[in-house]
């Protein structure tokens, strides 16, 4: 049931990622004569300060918000995956040192360090994913080494070491594949926290500049319209909950599956 | 125990001083002459070399990296974070004066949070599976999934211009922080409400409270009085990581409700890249919740007697 | 457990709740977003005569003269030297008279301080012949000296014995980092003000400024963001929008003749007939802004029309210069994109509208647009990897004077000359209009830079607008000055 809702949650955004881009006019296009429009059948939910229309927004806005998100998802899942795997099966000094650099990075708040890259090095694009990704990557890391170390020592891992096959080849072949679809599950789950971090900093105008269309943006550029044209905030924000929703039923559906 | 605590209280001043040395070491990598922009905020827009040499003596750039670190380090230490790149006034000071109206806010907000999620996670587990359970869990997702912006936003929107209730020129006191608190109790309660329904949930089919069903306690006495101090440490380690989140919460909620508070005074050091109170505010963040999380910790070991993993 | 959190929140509610008091009509709150750090005469005296607690030997009125404000008269004696003649009875708001000995170590102080006096009173030497009169002299003329004295940044007059003492019909009672209170100066020279208290916030999210007005929490905003004011524009009851006389504030299109293609005259030329500069006062703006018809306000009497849109004409200048139209959205000559990179910055959210708008406007033409935010422009523009840089600076500036503004930003040796603009006879054209002193025969001169601004394409000025501030119905009748002088003694309620 969750795992159906959080497919369907998960199509809509393709839908708007892949098919509405064709639909509906530019998403930059300007046009003055029609500003702040309620929504109708042309603009479906109507259009912004400068006429634009928003669901072209909204769908384009797919592309930066869930985009990067799932940028950050990819990078913070590789690195986690590679350092926690290393430290499982290295052991000894080099897992010793691993799990301390995580522990170090886990005791700082994620939105915290990633404020400080960005307050440092200067807001923008590449920044943010920078600092999202150096915020991310350490708990999947330890998740990984966990699961990692626990597949190492499973009968059948054991027993084609004991036939002979080396340690990195044992792991490639077995270990590997269980360990990166438990971490896929950790990270996909992710993913929704992501989301909400990106578009609070970009709220911030710490992220992309204008007029690319990016939710947090939008919500923020949109504060001086809310008592005339509510759908302005609405939108980016439901677009931000469905989201959250599908990255989360469809992380618990992994983890659950992983599990049997 | 006692050993467990000072070993826990080890590791947490560790931390702080790698965490230290991190945020201040990102400045070496940071694009562009601090000289120079140092005095583009006074009003220099086209500097002499001579200035900027002045300047850059000034700011103690003209010694190497190792040796800045180790003076900023000791100078930490005693509570001096140097002076802002923006106003020419010392951090800390800048930092005292806003460290209060921020910390009415956390702590009203926490309490807000507390009571939005112990009744919600009460209500699921009581009934868990029935009606009300889909109800409060749904709530739960809402309230952790909206962008706290968003909250913001309708609130300022329904409460302070269409209600009429509280005030929009927030002046960092007590009355003040309760609106803005919302959005970011909200988001909090709802995450607590999760963890603790999942730990009550998982504490009632334990054998002793199966054990207390069959003597014929209700099932709310039951949940309160057998299953709440079990999953209290649960509870905890989520409110451990939310302050952990609080002061990056803050600047969004701070600069809706224009709080005078330290995430805005972060927010508008980042706009300028006065790196030295970014470095101070962070690290400021940092020690929070490093300070929280030991606590929590060194309150779990002494409930439950052991060392957590 | 419920006791105590239900008395807080019951507390917090009652203080929270509380309807802002209505104010009584001799105190005015007013909200702004610029902080004023400190009462240091030199270094945050610009404050001093925009919230009324200081003032100027001259000031900008709001008809575009210049006028004595705490002088009686001044006067060329020379070409290099000027009378300044003190005001009977000025006196500080502790009661110490200001005579031209205090006045002398004032101009002493701003000329070892001021960066701005230091540039502009070359060898500059002060004499005393008697109580009230100075005599200023230079060694090379200056010609705009009223002007000079009523910029708020150059000499503001202060007590040089104390501490943040000024002339103004108030006096600072509180300043710190939220707020400033000014309390009426009962010893103040032009007669007790009408206003008793002014309570200054500062409050830097615009949105709350103005959100604080609707409350009844404040009675003025000042810089209110335009893309609120729409609500409040021709409002019938409730706050309204008041906009004041001059419009000096011009959004200059800076061009970068460093780098392609920005050093191609054509395009810039075509840049400039392509904006349709109606359609961004009118339609982008909400009318808030008025059409510039060229690079000065319609107040200087030597303004010329030099600017319109005319996107055929655009089109046929760069088909001539070899620009040909292709499919990647943007013309192309020798295989390089027609690109611009146009600089916006947050401090002027209006400049981040006005890109997208020209963005729409310039592609029609055949030209891309590239929009870039960058926290501090002046910064941004000092580098190089902008081709246009959209920045608010009056081309008259606060006090009516062209002759600061064209050195800065348009000479070869301008401090703000962030495009590379080097161009002989406009330098010399800058430097004769400097040394005449005439100023009816400054007007063919500037006609002359006028023109030759808008030949070559130096200039485009994109949108000009008024200062403006939303204000509540206690002070419904308040009108935002032209030149910031924000609080006066006869600002009053009603």
């Amino acid at each position: 049931m969750n795992r159906l809702l959080g497919i369907v949650l998960a199509a809509l955004l393709g839908v708007l990622a892949f098919v509405v881009p064709f639909l509906t006019p530019d998403p930059n296009g300007t046009e003055y004569g029609a500003k702040l429009a309620a929504p109708s059948w042309a603009h479906l939910l109507g259009t912004d300060q400068a006429g634009r229309d928003v669901l072209a927004r909204i769908a384009a806005g797919t592309w930066v918000s869930l985009g990067t998100a799932l940028l950050v998802a990819v990078i913070t899942f590789a690195v986690g995956l590679a350092v926690g795997m290393l430290a499982a099966l290295a052991g000894g000094v080099v897992d010793t040192v691993i799990s301390r650099v995580i522990d170090v990075t886990l005791a700082v708040p994620q939105l915290v360090l990633a404020l400080a890259i960005v307050g440092v090095l200067g807001p923008g694009h590449a920044n943010l994913v920078l600092a999202m990704s150096v915020a991310g990557w350490a708990h999947l890391a330890r998740f990984a080494r966990a699961f990692a170390s626990q597949q190492t020592e499973r009968p059948f891992v054991i027993a084609s070491r004991m036939s002979g096959v080396g340690r990195w080849r044992s792991a490639a072949r077995h270990v590997m594949p269980a360990t990166a679809t438990g971490v896929l599950a950790v990270a996909t789950l992710h993913i929704g926290e992501i989301v909400l971090s990106l578009a609070g900093l970009s709220f911030l105008g710490l992220g992309v500049s204008p007029p690319t269309a990016e939710w947090g943006q939008m919500v923020a550029e949109a504060r001086g319209y809310v008592d005339r044209a509510p759908w302005l905030v609405l939108a980016p924000a439901v677009a931000v909950l469905v989201s959250v929703a599908a990255a989360s039923l469809l992380g618990d559906a992994l983890q659950d599956r992983g599990k049997r | 125990m006692l050993q467990a605590l000072l070993r826990r209280a080890g590791q947490a001043l560790l931390t702080l001083f790698i965490a230290a040395v991190v945020v201040w070491s990102l400045q070496l990598v940071a694009p562009g002459d601090p000289a120079r922009r140092v005095l583009g905020a006074l009003g220099f827009s086209n500097p002499t070399d001579e200035q900027i040499a002045s300047t850059r003596r000034e700011l103690g750039l003209d010694v190497s990296a190792p040796q800045r670190l180790l003076q900023w380090l000791l100078n930490a230490v005693t509570g001096d974070f140097g002076t802002s790149w923006r106003t020419g006034r010392p951090v800390t000071g800048e930092l005292v004066e806003r460290l209060p109206a921020t910390l009415r806010l956390a702590v009203v907000a926490l309490l807000l949070a507390l009571l939005v999620a112990v009744p919600l996670a009460l209500v699921a587990a009581r009934w868990r599976g029935r009606a009300p359970d889909v109800g409060a869990r749904a709530v739960m997702f809402l309230g952790a999934a909206t962008p706290s912006f968003v909250v913001g936003t309708v609130v300022l929107e329904l409460i302070v211009l269409r209600g009429g209730i509280g005030r929009v020129l927030a002046d960092g006191s007590w009355g003040g922080a309760v609106l803005p608190a919302i959005p970011l109790a909200l988001g909090a309660g709802a995450g607590w409400a999760r963890v603790l329904r999942t730990s009550l949930v998982e504490v009632s089919d334990a054998p002793f409270i199966q054990i207390s069903q069959a003597r014929g306690a209700t099932p709310l006495r039951r949940l309160l009085v057998h299953a709440m101090p079990s999953a209290l440490p649960a509870l905890l380690a989520a409110i451990g990581l939310t302050v952990g989140s609080l002061l990056a919460g803050a600047a969004v909620v701070e600069t809706v409700f224009t709080w005078p508070g330290i995430g805005r005074y972060l927010i508008e050091a980042i706009g300028a890249r006065d790196v030295p109170v970014v470095q101070a505010t962070v690290l400021l963040g940092v020690l929070g919740y490093v300070v929280v999380s030991t606590v929590v910790d060194g309150v779990t070991i002494a409930i439950t007697g052991k060392v957590k993993r | 457990m419920r006791t105590p959190f239900a008395l807080v929140l019951s507390a917090a509610l009652l203080t929270g709740c509380a309807s802002a008091p209505t104010a009584a009509p001799d105190t005015l709150r007013i909200v702004t977003p610029y902080k004023v750090k400190s009462l240091d005469p030199v270094k945050q005296g610009l404050w001093s005569p925009e919230w009324g607690y200081g003032e100027l030997l001259m000031r900008s009125t709001e008809n575009g003269d210049v006028e004595p404000w705490v002088l009686q008269s001044l006067q060329p004696v020379t070409g290099t030297q000027w009378r300044l003649v003190l005001r009977p009875g000025v006196t500080f708001s502790n009661g110490r008279a200001l005579d031209s000995a205090v006045l002398r170590t004032v101009l002493e102080r701003h000329l070892a301080e001021n960066p701005l006096v230091k540039a502009n009173l070359p060898g500059a030497t002060i004499e005393t012949p008697d109580a009230t009169t100075v005599l200023l002299s230079t060694s090379t003329p200056v010609v705009n000296m009223p002007s000079l004295l009523a910029d708020e940044q150059s000499v503001t007059v202060f007590d040089p014995q104390a501490q943040g003492v000024y002339t103004g019909p108030f006096t600072v009672s509180k300043l710190d980092d939220n707020e400033m209170v000014l309390a009426r100066n009962p010893k103040y020279w032009g007669g007790p003000a009408k206003l008793s208290e002014v309570r200054v916030r500062f409050v830097p999210d615009g949105q709350a400024r103005l959100l604080a007005v609707r409350t009844g929490e404040a009675d003025i905003a000042l810089y209110p963001p335009t893309d609120a004011l729409g609500a409040v524009k021709g409002a019938t009851s409730g706050p309204r929008m008041a906009t004041a006389s001059q419009t000096l504030q011009q959004l200059r299109a800076i061009p970068n003749l460093r780098r392609a293609p920005m050093n191609d005259l054509a395009v810039r030329k075509a840049f400039a007939l392509a904006i349709d500069y109606d359609q961004i006062a009118k339609q982008v703006l909400d009318g808030l802004y008025r059409t510039p018809k060229g690079i000065y306000p319609d107040v200087a009497a030597f303004a010329l029309g030099t600017q319109r849109t005319d996107v055929a004409e655009a089109k046929r200048l760069l088909d001539d210069a070899g620009w040909t139209p292709s499919s990647a959205g943007a013309r192309v000559k020798d295989g390089k994109l027609l690109r611009l990179n146009v600089i916006t910055y947050p401090q002027q959210p209006d400049t981040k509208a006005i890109a997208v708008a020209m963005q729409a406007q310039l592609a029609a033409a055949g030209i891309g647009v590239q929009v870039t935010e960058v926290q501090d422009n002046y910064e941004a523009l000092k580098g190089d990897a902008w081709d246009v840089g959209l920045s608010f600076d009056g081309t008259l500036g606060y006090n009516y004077d062209p002759i600061v503004p064209l050195r800065d930003f348009l000479t070869s040796q301008g401090s703000k000359n962030f495009g590379g603009i080097a161009d002989p006879e406009l330098d010399t054209l800058v430097s004769d209009l400097g040394k005449t002193a005439d100023v009816s025969a400054r007007t063919p001169v500037l006609h002359q830079i006028q023109r030759l601004i808008a030949e070559r394409g130096y200039l485009p000025v994109v949108a000009q607008r008024s200062s403006a501030a939303v204000v509540g119905s206690a002070f419904a009748s308040y009108r935002p000055s032209s030149v910031l002088h924000h609080v006066t003694a006869t600002t009053q309620a009603g």
